[in-house]
């Protein structure tokens, strides 16, 4: 009879063999019947014991004969241990195959960087390698995107439709986070509308941090067994999914952090742009020197400044409560306020009566306030105005710092309080009904206007004391004759050597004025018309006010340039202002013990330098270098549109040895 | 601008005479050299007279070399005084056009140009 042994029990066969044939060991299949080893003939075998049952063999032995019982199942536990290292070894192999399947997925999905930018098309690779397991199968790659899943990837004749995630098979899936393999449609199988005509299915889930975030699904249209080897492959390639959706949200979330850190480089570009801006430079008897000290976020100080001419010229500093680019945009915001309600410009270009300053800040708490008060934050503001003619300073402070005026004539520093009564004016935005009262103050030459945030007196030092408005006059006193950069420069210096390690929180903010003169102290002028010899008239007065400079600071070398820097202005005022034609141009020069001030005016067409085109060199065009000229010589260049319709060139050049300060 | 206008050899000499010139004069020079420059080889300006020149002078400098140039010749400059050295060095004319001390030194060097080219 023939008989099919199991591959255990040809093990157990082949251990059996070598036993000497009279031993009385009997070995029989307990299903056929059939002897799997004959014990010798005519041996007493009346003692029968099961072995193990999973072989499906009997062993007889005779009675009495422990020793051969004890033989015979240690044979069968031998064919049982090979029998396992065999299935183990098929295991191996087939673990081995599906690992090679799933290795080289890895290396076709993540060894290719070209995927690592494209999440769509490596979610593709995955699928592909999915359905190419068996001819026949279909797929699908959904994602879990709020709330809802997605199909992300599809290998079916329709797309699949987004649904609720709880539903079906993947719904288990992705509920219970592990991979499920559903033979036969029965029970449990689900109503997925893709898988109507499907008649098996496997899927697994996409996890990452532990969540499941989505699932892989294929199915086969005909019977058959999906096992353990598709499921090991389903999971590698899971795993490859999560991490190629792991990879795609760090970049985003990298991208967000490089946008986050280029809004805050943005910030410091608003804080520098819409609430400071540049120090002014020629501003008729005044020298102006500010200091900015960005605190590490952006914050709400800001500064303007506003020229009037006829010797009138604004100063705004403000402080918006809070930090961050929410204070900051409410700073932009209140200084363009301000910059409108300071204009004197109106509607066509008229020039308006200027606004007196309380004026002003009233105007602007008018138009801001409401604002304010709803987001619930308010500004402090001083706005000053300095007229050089009348020799006063008139300003308004708005729950501001008290500005420091420093008299040179009796060497000491007052502290500019709000009202004459010693009241406070409220800052804006702290009520709707609010007046602001103006309080003006004489100067003289050699005075000094402090300015500043309260980031300067807040300023603490590690003990936790103040840096204080004390020190700051103190400051203002020591630097008394310094020029205002530098004065603002030093008190910046000396607040940071103050807070030490404790270290610098807001910024800190500061407005240095020097009122160089209330009137130049000496001025020549001419007047020319365009006319043949009027540039050489112009050279000579050049030549006449340089030697009238006490102590002649420019030498023939700088004298000459002086001639070239303004035959060059006259010229172009001609050219351009009076387009070649007749016009009268007025040469004013004005000098102090630092610089010489040549102001040209005309009331021509307006010609700004600013608009001229670079020059250049090589030689292609014979003219253009005017402005370029001028502006290689002189130390300060500039254009303003006058009063009634003239044009104002000022060109300043500061004597040897004062060049330094800016 | 009042000027002298010389052949020494195969260059064209031209002194100027006045000590100014600039944009009120410049448009007249430049119109009485290209009338004389038409067709000339080798110039030379001599500025040893001018004490100052602007932007103007200098363009209208610039204008003689491209009408000499135009026509395959070469213009050279000698006699600068400091400021117009300056003003010539301000827009960076040195390197379009030769600068030489005297007459001497820029007639020397025509001289020695020619024997190199051979003609």
């Amino acid at each position: 009879m023939t008989v099919t042994l199991t591959p255990l029990q040809r093990a157990l066969e082949s251990l059996l063999s070598p036993l000497p044939p009279h031993l009385p060991l009997g070995v029989r299949l307990r299903e056929s019947g059939a002897w799997l080893r004959e014990p010798p003939h005519g041996a007493e075998l009346n003692r029968m014991c099961s072995a193990n049952g999973s072989l499906g063999v009997t062993l007889c032995v005779p009675r009495g004969s422990e020793a051969l019982l004890d033989l015979g199942e240690s044979l069968v536990a031998a064919a049982a241990r090979v029998a396992d290292l065999e299935e183990q070894r098929e295991g191996l192999c087939e673990e081995l195959a599906t690992s090679y399947e799933s290795l080289s997925a890895v290396f076709d999905i993540g060894g290719d960087p070209a995927l690592l930018l494209s999440p769509a098309r490596a979610l593709a690779k995955v699928l592909d390698h999915a359905v190419a397991f068996e001819p026949g199968l279909e797929g699908a790659i959904w994602l879990v995107q709020e709330d809802r899943l997605e199909p992300a990837q599809w290998r079916t004749p329709e797309p699949p439709v987004g649904r609720d995630p709880g539903h079906g098979i993947v719904g288990r899936v992705l509920g219970e986070r592990r991979g499920i393999i559903v033979n036969t449609r029965g029970a449990g199988w689900g109503d997925e509308p893709e898988l109507s005509s499907a008649r098996r299915v496997a899927a697994a889930p996409l996890v990452a941090r532990g969540e499941a975030k989505g699932a892989l699904v294929v199915w086969h249209a005909q019977h058959g067994t999906f096992d353990s080897r598709l499921m090991g492959l389903l999971t590698t390639l899971c795993s490859q999914a999560a991490l190629i959706l792991e990879q795609e949200r760090l970049r985003v979330e990298a991208v967000a952090g490089e946008k986050l850190r280029r809004e805050i480089e943005i910030g410091g570009n608003i804080q520098q742009v819409l609430l400071l801006g540049r120090t002014p430079a020629n501003v008729t008897g005044l020298e102006i020197g500010t200091l900015a000290r960005a605190s590490r976020q952006v914050d709400g100080d800001f500064f303007g400044f506003f020229h009037h001419g006829n010797g009138v010229f604004d100063i705004v500093l403000g402080d918006v409560m809070g930090k961050g680019i929410p204070a900051a945009l409410v700073g932009a915001a209140v200084k363009s306020q301000f910059q409108r309600f300071a204009s004197t410009t109106g509607p066509a270009g008229r020039k308006l009566p200027c606004a007196e300053p309380a004026e002003i800040v009233a105007a602007v708490h008018d138009q801001v306030s409401e604002t304010l008060i709803e987001l619930g934050r308010f500004v402090t503001a001083i706005y000053a105005r300095f007229d050089v003619h009348k020799g006063t300073m008139t300003y308004v402070d708005c729950g501001h710092t008290d500005a420091l005026h420093h008299r040179a004539d009796v060497s000491k520093v007052d502290l500019l309080h709000a009202t004459l009564a010693g009241r406070t004016n409220l800052p804006l935005g702290f009520a709707r009904e609010t007046r602001y009262e103006q309080v003006s103050v004489p100067f003289g030459p050699g005075d000094t206007f402090l300015f500043y945030s309260d980031g300067l007196t807040e300023a603490r030092a590690p003990g936790g004391t103040h840096f204080g408005v004390d020190a700051v006059a103190t400051a203002l006193t020591r630097g008394r004759g310094q020029r205002a950069q530098a004065l603002v420069d030093r008190i910046c210096g000396e607040v940071e050597r103050f807070s030490g390690s404790a270290g610098i929180h807001d910024d800190l903010t500061c407005i240095a004025v020097r009122v160089t003169g209330t009137a130049p102290s000496c001025r020549l002028c001419i007047e020319v018309d365009n006319a043949s010899g009027s540039l050489a008239r112009v050279r000579r007065f050049v030549s006449e006010v340089c030697a009238a400079i006490p102590g002649c600071p420019f030498g023939d070398e700088q004298v000459a340039e002086l001639h070239l820097a303004l035959t060059e202005a006259a010229a172009n005022v001609f050219d351009h202002a009076y387009g070649g034609g007749p016009g009268s141009l007025r040469v004013e020069a004005l000098w102090d013990d630092s610089e010489l001030r040549f102001r040209l005016l005309d009331r021509g067409k307006p010609f700004d330098p600013a608009t001229a085109k670079p020059p250049r060199f090589d030689g292609t065009v014979d003219g253009g270098f005017g402005v370029y000229i001028i502006r290689e010589i002189m130390d300060v260049f500039d254009y303003t549109r006058g009063d009634g319709a003239s044009n104002v060139l000022e060109l300043v050049k500061r004597f040897p040895g004062k060049e330094g300060a800016r | 601008m009042r000027y002298v206008c010389e052949t020494v050899g195969t260059t064209t000499v031209v002194t100027l005479l006045d000590d100014a010139l600039d944009a009120q004069g410049a448009k007249e020079f430049r119109r009485s050299m290209e009338a004389e420059l038409t067709d000339k080889e080798s110039v030379l300006i001599d500025l040893r007279n001018v004490r100052f020149m602007d932007s103007s002078g200098l363009g209208a400098i610039l204008g003689c070399l491209r009408r000499i140039e135009g026509g395959g010749g070469g213009l050279k400059l000698c006699g600068l005084g400091s400021e117009v050295r300056k003003a010539v060095e301000l827009v960076r004319m040195d390197r379009l056009v030769d600068v030489h001390k005297d007459r001497d030194e820029a007639l020397a060097a025509v001289r020695d140009e020619a024997a190199t080219l051979g003609t």
